[in-house]
C-alpha cells in the first residue's frame, strides 16, 4: 500500500469493493439463470473496473491484476466476442472469491490460489480475437502529447459511452493530491467524484508514484477521463489547474483510424523515444499515426508537461491490432453519430469535437455508466458504520437523560412538565429514526445464499432452486450480521440433508429440482423468517433412536414424548455432531449452535418436518436489540434488568398466600393457572457460580419455606404489618419458570451495552446498561438463567405433572350439555362460543352440522364420548368452538353457566375416563372437569 | 519513563503513563455476581461501562478497611476497556530505564518482597520493579492482567 495514506482509506475501499463484489456476484448468478442484458454486463464490467482503478490508487497490485483479468473477460463477453457459458461464470465467480480473499488480507494481499484464478481467467482469453484487446500483447495506444501521454488499449477506448462527448487526460500531481488531502478529499473520494461526473477510462503513472512520500512534487498520475462536461467546467470539477487538463478528440481519432489505410499513412516510429521514455515501451514497436489530436484547455500555464504547440502533440496507435477491429471500433463511434461518419478533419486542435449526442437506441451499452449509482445516490448516502454506531450510542444516552428527567417530574411545575413531555417525544422520535437508519434489508444476507446454494447443488449433484419472499424486510444491522451464520448453516443443511438427489425426487413423485424457500415478514415488533425445503423431511423415529443411543434421553422419556417434542431433540448438542448425524435423515449438524445464536439475539426457533414433504424452520426475532424495554428488579441489593420480551407476568402474593409457593418435596413450585411453574429466588441463582441442580434447589426451597413460615408467624403475632413475595414469570420461548425477587423498581427503556469480554463466559447476562439514575444494572438473559438454575422448564403448552389433591385455581368455562351435570372446560381450550341458530342446522345421517361463516361445523356431543347425560337432539343452545387449528367441529352446550377463575380441588369420579379428569365443587355444584389435552385431539380425530 | 503510580495498601504500583487512559475518583463499582473473584465489578464513566479488576486479590495484598473507590483505567480497544481499583493515587514519577529491573532478574534479598514478586510473576502481570527514592514500585503490565484472571 502506498504509505502516507491511512487505514481509513483502505477500509473505505474494502467496504466499497465488497459491495461491488456482492452486486457482481448477484449479476452473474442472475445471468446464469436467465441470461444477461448488455446493461448487466456493463454493470459488472464497471464494478470490476472501479475495483481495479481504486486498487491502482492504493497500490494493491494483486487486486489490480485479478480485477484486470475479470474486466478483460467481461469486455469480451459484453462485446459479443466471447460466448457465455458456465465455464465463464465459474471463472468469474472464482475471481470474486479471490478478490474477497485479497481484500480481507489487504494491505498484505495474501491469499492462496490467486494466480490460478488469474490463469483461469486468462485461459478464457485464449482465442485469437481475445488477444487483440490485451494491452500486454501489444495493441496499446498512446494518447496525448510527449510527457503528458498515457497509454491505453482499444477495448478501453471502446468502453467510452457515446454520450460522453469529451475525453481528457487529467494530470494529478503529488502536490494536487496532497492539497486535496488537506482539504479532506482522499484519492478514493476523488476517484469516486470523477466516476460520478463521467468515467475514468484508464490511469497511468508515468514515473514516480505521486503518493509515495519520497516522491517529487511533480510526480503525477495521469487519468483518461471521459465525460459530458465541457472543457471550461473541468478545472472546477476536478480541482486541477486547466494547464493540467488536456482534451483529446477521441471520436475523431477513432474515425480516422477507420478511414485511413493503416500502413500507408502510418509512419513507423521508434518505440517511444524522447520526452516520455519513462513509459513502459510497448512490446512491439508501434507504428505511429501522428496527427494534431490533442489540444490544451484554458490559458497557458507554465507547466512543463503540457506542450501547447499543436504541431508537437501526437497520438500513437499500436500497429498490431487488426484493421477490422479498429474499423469496428470506429464504426461504433460513427454509428453513435447521427449522420455518416465525419471525414477526418485537419487542424482539429482549435475546433471543439463535433460529435452530437447519440440517440440512446443506437448503442444500447452506451448509457451513462453511473446512471444507476447516481440514481441511488439521490436517495441515499453512504454513512460510516462507526458514525452510525456512535449516533446510536448518543441516542441511547439521550434516552437515559430523558429517563432521568422524567424521573424528576414529581411535583414539577406545569411548564416543566411540558418541556419534559416534549423531550420525551423528541427523544422517542430520534430513537426511532436512528433505529430505522440502522435497519438493513434481509436481502443483504439472503443474496449470498443464491451463490451458496448454487455451489452446493453443483457439488452434491442436486438441482436446487433458492427462492425468497419478503427479502426487503428490514432488521437492525447487528442482528442481521449475527443472523448470517445461523442462516447459512440452515440453508446448507437444507441442501445437504434435506433435498434429495434428482433421481430420488422423481421416484418420490416430486419435481427433480428441490426448492428452498425463505419467507420473511414483519409481524409487529418482530420479524419472522421461515426457511422451508421440500426435501425428505426428518425421520422422527431415527431421531428418537439416536437420542437413546447417545444417552440423551431414556427410553421412558422418549416414549412419553410427542413427535413434535422428539423433533425438537435435534436442537440438543449431543445430537448435533457430524459423526452421529451423518446417517440421520434430517438436519442437526450444529443445530444447537443455531438455536443458541438465535436465542442470544432474543429470538426463538421452531422446527416442523413432514417425512417426505420437507422441513420448515420458523424463526422469530426482535426488530432491534439495541434499545429494549426492560423490567428493573432488585436482588441481593443490586439491580438487574430483564428484557420485557422475556417477562410474561409478575405475581405478588400477600400474607398467607405466600404458602402457595409449595416445596413439592424437592423444590419450589407454584401452580399458575393450570401449570406448575418451577420457582427459584434470583439471588440464589446469582450467588452460585456453578449451575444449580434439583438438590440445591430443594435445599433453598426448605430454608426459604422456613423463613416464610417464620415471617407468617410474626405476621400472625402482629409483629409485622404484612408478608409478601413477588416473582416474575420468565419465558424462554420453550418454557417458563419463575424467579423470586427482592423488589421491583419498574420498567425502563434500557440501552444494551455489550458486556466486557472477560465476562462473556457468564451465560446469565446478555449485557449491561446504565439506568436513569446513573447506576449500572446487569441485563439478565432468560435462557441463561433457566440453564443456570438447572430447570427443564415446563413447556408453555404442556399439561403440568399432577401433584396430588392440592387446591389449584383454573380459568374455566362452566356449562351444561345434558340435563344433569355441570361441566367445566379450561377457557384456554375454547376459541369462541356461538349461538346455535336452528335455521342453520343440517343433518346428515347421525350427524348434525352447523353452517357457520360459509363452512359447515360438526356438532359434537359429549354423551357419546363419556358417561354423561344425553344432550338434546336437534342441537340447541351454544357451540363451543375449540382453540387450535381444527375448525371442523364444535362442542354442544345447552346452557352456559359461568366463566372465570375458580379454586379447584379435583377428586376422582366415576365419570373419569380419557376425557374426564375428575370432579370438583365449583360454585357449590359438583362439576365434571374435562381434560382439554385429550378432548380436543379425540374430537379432531372423529371422522 | 513516566510512571503513573498508585497504592494498594502500603505497596506502590505503577504503570507506564502511556498505557493509562484515565483515573476515576469516586467510582461506584457495581458488582457482577458469578464473575471471576478477581473481578471487582463494572464502573460507569460518562455513560460507558468499564470492567474493574480487583488488584488486591490478584496480588494477594490485603484491603484497607474502606472499599477502594479509585479506578485507574487502561487504554484498550472500545468495548474491552478495563481498569483496576486502587486505594490511593500517587504522583507521576519519572524513572530512568536503568532504575527499572526486569522482574525475572529480581534477586533481591528481601524475602517477603520476593514472595510477592513470585506471586505476581506467576500471574504475569508485573513488568518489572522500579527503584525510587521512596522505595520500590511494581510496574504493572495491563496486557497481562486479563489473561491472569482466575476463572
Amino acid at each position: 500500500v502506498n504509505p502516507g495514506f491511512d487505514d481509513g482509506l483502505l477500509q473505505e475501499f474494502r467496504e466499497e469493493a465488497g459491495e461491488h463484489l456482492a452486486a457482481f456476484e448477484g449479476e452473474i448468478l442472475e445471468i446464469e439463470k436467465q441470461g444477461g442484458s448488455a446493461e448487466a454486463w456493463n454493470r459488472m464490467f464497471r464494478a470490476a473496473h472501479t475495483i481495479k482503478g481504486a486498487s491502482g490508487f492504493l497500490g494493491l497490485a494483486r487486486i489490480g491484476a485479478v480485477s484486470h483479468s475479470m474486466e478483460t473477460v467481461l469486455a469480451l463477453v459484453r462485446d459479443g466476442k466471447m460466448g457465455f457459458s458456465k465455464i465463464v461464470s465459474t471463472a468469474l465467480l472464482a475471481g470474486v472469491d479471490a478478490l474477497r480473499r485479497l481484500l480481507e488480507s489487504a494491505p498484505d494481499e495474501s491469499g492462496t490460489g490467486i494466480e490460478e484464478v488469474v490463469a483461469r481467467l486468462e485461459a478464457l482469453l485464449d482465442p485469437p480475437t481475445a488477444a487483440s484487446v490485451l494491452e500486454e500483447k501489444g495493441e496499446s495506444h498512446r494518447l496525448g502529447v510527449p510527457g503528458f501521454s498515457l497509454s491505453t488499449c482499444t477495448h478501453k477506448l471502446r468502453q467510452i459511452p457515446s454520450g460522453h462527448r469529451h475525453q481528457y487526460i487529467l494530470a494529478f500531481r503529488r502536490e494536487d493530491l496532497l492539497r486535496f488531502q488537506r482539504e479532506g478529499r482522499s484519492p478514493v473520494a476523488l476517484l469516486r467524484r470523477l466516476q460520478k461526473m463521467g468515467q475514468v477510462v484508464d490511469d497511468h503513472m508515468p514515473g514516480e508514484d505521486p503518493l509515495d512520500p519520497g516522491a517529487s512534487p511533480g510526480a503525477s498520475i495521469l487519468i483518461l477521463f471521459s465525460t459530458e462536461l465541457e472543457a471550461n467546467h473541468l478545472p472546477a470539477a476536478t480541482g486541477l489547474p486547466s494547464a493540467q487538463i488536456l482534451e483529446l478528440d477521441l471520436a475523431e481519432l477513432l474515425n480516422e483510424i477507420r478511414t485511413c489505410e493503416p500502413g500507408s499513412l502510418l509512419r513507423s516510429r521508434g518505440s517511444s523515444g524522447g520526452p516520455h521514455h519513462e513509459l513502459p515501451p510497448p512490446p512491439r514497436p508501434p507504428a505511429g499515426l501522428e496527427r494534431r489530436r490533442a489540444k490544451s484547455v484554458g490559458p497557458p500555464e507554465p507547466l512543463p508537461v503540457l506542450v501547447r504547440d499543436p504541431a508537437s502533440s501526437h497520438l500513437e496507435v499500436g500497429s498490431r491490432e487488426s484493421t477490422s477491429s479498429h474499423g469496428e471500433a470506429a464504426q461504433r463511434r460513427a454509428a453513435a453519430k447521427p449522420g455518416p461518419a465525419a471525414p477526418p478533419r485537419e487542424g482539429a486542435a482549435d475546433l471543439p469535437p463535433a460529435s452530437a449526442p447519440a440517440p440512446a437506441a443506437s448503442r444500447p451499452v452506451a448509457d451513462p455508466p453511473q446512471n444507476h449509482d447516481l440514481h441511488a445516490a439521490a436517495e441515499s448516502i453512504r454513512v460510516r458504520v462507526d458514525v452510525l454506531d456512535r449516533l446510536m450510542r448518543l441516542a441511547g444516552e439521550l434516552v437515559l437523560v430523558r429517563n432521568r428527567q422524567l424521573g424528576r417530574m414529581e411535583g414539577a411545575s406545569l411548564a416543566d412538565r411540558e418541556i419534559a413531555q416534549r423531550l420525551d417525544l423528541v427523544t422517542a422520535g430520534i430513537q426511532d429514526a436512528v433505529l430505522r437508519a440502522r435497519m438493513q434489508p434481509l436481502s443483504n444476507v439472503l443474496s449470498r445464499f443464491q451463490r451458496i446454494v448454487r455451489d452446493l447443488g453443483q457439488k452434491l449433484d442436486k438441482e436446487i432452486v433458492f427462492a425468497t419472499e419478503g427479502a426487503e424486510t428490514e432488521l437492525d444491522r447487528t442482528l442481521l450480521e449475527a443472523l448470517s451464520d445461523p442462516l447459512t448453516h440452515i440453508v446448507r443443511n437444507c441442501c445437504d440433508h434435506g433435498i434429495e438427489l434428482p433421481a430420488d425426487r422423481v421416484r418420490a413423485g416430486k419435481p427433480a429440482h428441490g426448492t428452498i424457500r425463505v419467507r420473511a415478514s414483519q409481524e409487529g415488533s418482530r420479524v419472522r423468517i421461515r426457511i422451508k425445503d421440500d426435501g425428505k423431511g426428518i425421520d422422527v423415529a431415527r431421531v428418537r433412536c439416536k437420542a437413546r443411543e447417545n444417552g440423551l434421553r431414556c427410553e421412558e422419556e422418549l416414549r412419553r414424548m410427542t413427535d413434535r417434542e422428539a423433533l425438537d431433540l435435534v436442537f440438543l448438542p449431543g445430537l448435533s455432531t457430524a459423526a452421529t448425524l451423518s446417517d440421520i435423515s434430517g438436519r442437526g449438524v450444529g443445530m444447537d449452535v443455531v438455536r443458541a445464536s438465535i436465542e442470544r439475539l432474543g429470538g426463538t426457533v421452531a422446527l416442523e418436518s413432514e417425512p417426505g414433504a420437507g422441513t420448515e424452520l420458523d424463526i422469530h426475532l426482535p426488530l432491534t436489540v439495541a434499545i429494549v424495554p426492560a423490567l428493573v428488579v432488585v436482588a441481593d441489593g443490586a439491580r438487574f434488568a430483564i428484557p420485557q420480551a422475556n417477562v410474561e407476568e409478575l405475581v405478588r402474593l400477600y400474607d398467607d398466600d405466600v404458602r402457595k409457593i409449595e416445596g413439592a418435596g424437592r423444590e419450589d413450585l407454584f401452580r399458575l393457572r393450570d401449570h406448575l411453574l418451577p420457582i427459584v429466588p434470583l439471588g440464589r441463582i446469582l450467588s452460585s457460580r456453578s449451575p444449580l441442580d434439583a438438590e440445591a434447589r430443594g435445599a433453598f426451597s426448605r430454608s426459604d419455606r422456613d423463613r416464610r413460615e417464620e415471617r407468617l408467624e410474626a405476621l400472625h403475632r402482629g409483629e409485622v404489618a404484612g408478608v409478601s413475595e413477588v416473582f416474575a414469570v420468565l419465558s424462554t420461548g420453550t418454557g417458563r419458570f419463575g424467579i423470586l425477587l427482592d423488589g421491583i423498581l419498574g420498567t425502563e427503556e434500557i440501552v444494551v451495552e455489550p458486556i466486557h469480554g472477560a465476562l462473556a463466559g457468564l451465560p446469565i447476562y446478555s449485557g449491561a446498561t446504565v439506568l436513569g439514575d446513573g447506576e449500572i444494572a446487569l441485563i439478565l438473559d432468560a435462557q441463561g438463567l433457566c440453564r443456570h438454575a438447572g430447570f427443564q422448564p415446563a413447556p408453555a403448552d404442556d399439561p403440568p405433572p399432577e401433584t396430588g389433591d392440592t387446591a389449584r385455581s383454573a380459568r374455566l368455562l362452566l356449562f351444561r350439555s345434558g340435563p344433569d351435570e355441570q361441566l367445566g372446560i379450561p377457557l384456554s381450550a375454547i376459541r369462541r362460543v356461538v349461538r346455535v341458530d336452528p335455521e342453520s342446522l343440517e343433518t346428515s345421517g347421525e350427524r348434525e352440522y352447523l353452517r357457520l361463516e360459509g363452512r359447515s361445523v360438526r356438532v359434537e356431543r359429549l354423551d357419546g364420548l363419556a358417561p354423561l347425560s344425553p344432550a338434546p337432539r336437534p342441537g340447541s343452545g351454544f357451540l363451543l368452538l375449540p382453540s387450535g387449528p381444527d375448525r371442523s367441529w364444535g362442542l354442544l352446550a345447552t346452557a352456559l353457566v359461568d366463566s372465570g377463575e375458580f379454586e379447584l380441588r379435583p377428586e376422582p369420579s366415576p365419570e373419569d375416563g380419557p376425557l374426564v379428569k375428575g370432579v370438583a365443587l365449583v360454585k357449590g355444584r359438583r362439576t365434571v372437569l374435562l381434560d382439554e389435552s385429550t378432548l380436543l385431539p379425540a374430537l379432531s380425530g372423529v371422522p | 519513563v513516566n510512571i503513573c503510580t498508585f497504592r494498594l495498601g502500603s505497596r506502590l504500583f505503577g504503570s507506564d503513563i502511556h498505557l493509562v487512559k484515565e483515573v476515576v475518583a469516586d467510582a461506584r463499582i457495581a458488582l457482577v455476581p458469578q464473575a471471576s473473584p478477581d473481578v471487582a465489578g463494572l464502573v460507569n464513566v460518562r455513560g460507558k461501562l468499564h470492567l474493574v479488576l480487583d488488584l488486591h486479590r490478584m496480588t494477594g495484598l490485603e484491603r484497607l478497611s474502606s472499599p477502594p473507590d479509585r479506578v485507574v483505567l487502561f487504554k484498550q480497544a472500545a468495548g474491552e476497556s478495563f481498569g483496576v481499583a486502587v486505594d490511593t493515587l500517587g504522583d507521576v514519577l519519572s524513572l530512568p530505564e536503568s532504575a527499572i529491573e526486569d522482574r525475572r532478574a529480581d534477586e533481591g534479598p528481601d524475602s517477603e518482597a520476593r514472595t510477592d514478586e513470585r506471586r505476581r510473576a506467576r500471574h504475569g502481570i508485573a513488568l518489572g520493579v522500579g527503584r525510587t527514592a521512596s522505595g520500590l514500585v511494581v510496574l504493572l503490565d495491563p496486557r497481562g492482567l486479563l489473561p491472569a484472571l482466575e476463572s
